[in-house]
C-alpha cells in the first residue's frame, strides 16, 4: 500500500489481485439485486484510488478498503431504489432451469438465502465479514463504524436468528 | 460502465490509473491536523475578532469564568475536530451513532460550563434586551465559526468520508465550540437563558448545518 501511495503501478495491481476476490464476494453479498457486482468492484477500486492518500501507513488495509466498498454498495443501493428497476430485475433474475442433481443443492441454497434475507442488513453483513471474509471483530467494527462489542453482539444475534430460521425451515 | 473481465482491472479503472498515478503524500494524523487548524486558524480569527472596532476582552484571561471556560470550550472543539477528521478516513471513524453521542456529550459539557458561569455570576436573570443581545451573539459566533467549518470540510474532502453527514456534523459542532471559546471572552452576559439559547444553541445549529454541508460537499467531490 505504501508503494502504491508512492505512485508504483505494479503495487496497485498487486493490491488489486489480493483485494478483488474478497471484495467481489462481499459486494455480491451486499449489493442490491439487479446491480452488476463487477461494476461495484471496479467503482470500489476507482474510489479506493481516489482515496489512497487517506490510508495511514502501517494500518490494516482490509478495514479501509472494505469501508470504501461498503460505501459504494450503499450508494448503489440508494440509486437502485431511486430508479425504475422492475424491468431490469425481471430480465436479469430469470433463472436457468437446473439439472436434477443440482436441484437439491439449489433448494438448500434458496433456504439459506431466504434465511439470510430475513436478517437485518448489518447482521447479515457482520456474518459474512466474520464467517466468510475471516475478519476479526475489531476489523468488522472499523468497517461498519460501530464498537467492537457492538460488532460481536450484532454477529451473535444474527447467527442466532439465522439458526432459528434454518431450524424452522427444516422442521416445516 | 463497460464490463470487464473479473481478474483484471476494467478499462475505466485503468484509464483513471493512467490519468493520475502520481505519488500522494499520506494525510497527517487527525490529531495533528486538528491541532494545526485550531492553533493557526484560532490565532488568526482571535486576532481578527479583537481587532474589530467595539470588540474588547471583557473577562480576565487568568480567571475560570474567562480563560478557564474558553480553554474548556476550545478543548472540546479540538476533540470534536479530531473525531471529525478521523471520521473522514474510511475504517477509522466512530460511526453515525457514536458521533451523535460525542456531539451530545460536548454540548452537555458546554451546558455545564454555562451553569457554572451562571452560578458563579450570582444567578443573573435575563435582561430586557435578551433577544437582541442573543441574536447578536449567535450571528457573531456563526461568522467566527464559518472559517473553521470551511477549513474542516476542506480537510474532510481531501480524505474520503464514508459517512459525510456524521463527519460534517462533528466538524460543525467543533467549529461552533471553537467560535464560542473565542467569543466568550468578549461576551459578558452570564444569565442562563442567554448561555443556553444563544451559545449552546449555536453549537446545535452548527452541527445540523455541518451535516448538510458535509453531505453536499461529499456528493460534489466524490461523485462518480
Amino acid at each position: 500500500m505504501a508503494r502504491y501511495q508512492d505512485g508504483e503501478e505494479p503495487a496497485f495491481l498487486e493490491l488489486y489481485y489480493r483485494l478483488a476476490p474478497p471484495l467481489r464476494s462481499y459486494l455480491r453479498f451486499v449489493a442490491p439485486p439487479g446491480v452488476e457486482t463487477e461494476d461495484l468492484v471496479q467503482t470500489s477500486f476507482m474510489q479506493l484510488h481516489r482515496a489512497r492518500r487517506s490510508y495511514r501507513r502501517g494500518a490494516p488495509v482490509r478495514p479501509w478498503a472494505f469501508a470504501i466498498a461498503r460505501h459504494v454498495a450503499h450508494m448503489a443501493r440508494r440509486s437502485f431504489w431511486r430508479r425504475d428497476r422492475h424491468e431490469r430485475v425481471a430480465e436479469r433474475e430469470l433463472p436457468e432451469l437446473p439439472r436434477l442433481s443440482e436441484a437439491l443443492d439449489i433448494t438448500d441454497r434458496i433456504g439459506l438465502t431466504q434465511a439470510l434475507k430475513a436478517l437485518s442488513p448489518g447482521g447479515r453483513e457482520a456474518i459474512w465479514l466474520h464467517h466468510v471474509g475471516g475478519f476479526a471483530f475489531r476489523e468488522i467494527a472499523a468497517v461498519q463504524g460501530i464498537s467492537e462489542t457492538a460488532a460481536k453482539v450484532r454477529a451473535h444475534r444474527a447467527m442466532l436468528r439465522l439458526r432459528q430460521k434454518l431450524g424452522a425451515g427444516g422442521s416445516a | 460502465m463497460k464490463p470487464s473481465t473479473p481478474d483484471r482491472p476494467g478499462e475505466r479503472l485503468r484509464a483513471a490509473l493512467r490519468r493520475d498515478s502520481k505519488r500522494v503524500r499520506p494525510l497527517w494524523s487527525a490529531q495533528r491536523r486538528a491541532l494545526v487548524v485550531a492553533l493557526v486558524l484560532g490565532w488568526v480569527v482571535t486576532f481578527a475578532v479583537f481587532s474589530w472596532p467595539g470588540v474588547s476582552l471583557v473577562v480576565p484571561l487568568e480567571s475560570f469564568p474567562g480563560g478557564g471556560v474558553s480553554a474548556i470550550l476550545a478543548s472540546l472543539g479540538v476533540a470534536l475536530l479530531v473525531l471529525a477528521l478521523r471520521e473522514g478516513v474510511p475504517g477509522a471513524g466512530l460511526g453515525g451513532a457514536r458521533s451523535a453521542g460525542a456531539i451530545g456529550c460536548a454540548i452537555a459539557l458546554q451546558v455545564v460550563t454555562g451553569l457554572l458561569l451562571w452560578h458563579g455570576g450570582g444567578r443573573a436573570t435575563a435582561a430586557d434586551d435578551g433577544v437582541a443581545a442573543g441574536l447578536h451573539c449567535a450571528s457573531v459566533e456563526g461568522w467566527i465559526a464559518t472559517p473553521f467549518l470551511v477549513v474542516a470540510i476542506g480537510l474532510l474532502m481531501r480524505a474520503f468520508p464514508v459517512r459525510p453527514a456524521a463527519s460534517g456534523a462533528l466538524a460543525g459542532a467543533a467549529a461552533a465550540l471553537l467560535a464560542d471559546a473565542i467569543w466568550h471572552l468578549a461576551c459578558a452576559r452570564v444569565d442562563l437563558a442567554h448561555l443556553l439559547q444563544w451559545h449552546a444553541g449555536v453549537t446545535v445549529a452548527a452541527a445540523l448545518a455541518g451535516a448538510v454541508v458535509g453531505r453536499v460537499a461529499a456528493a460534489f467531490y466524490h461523485r462518480g
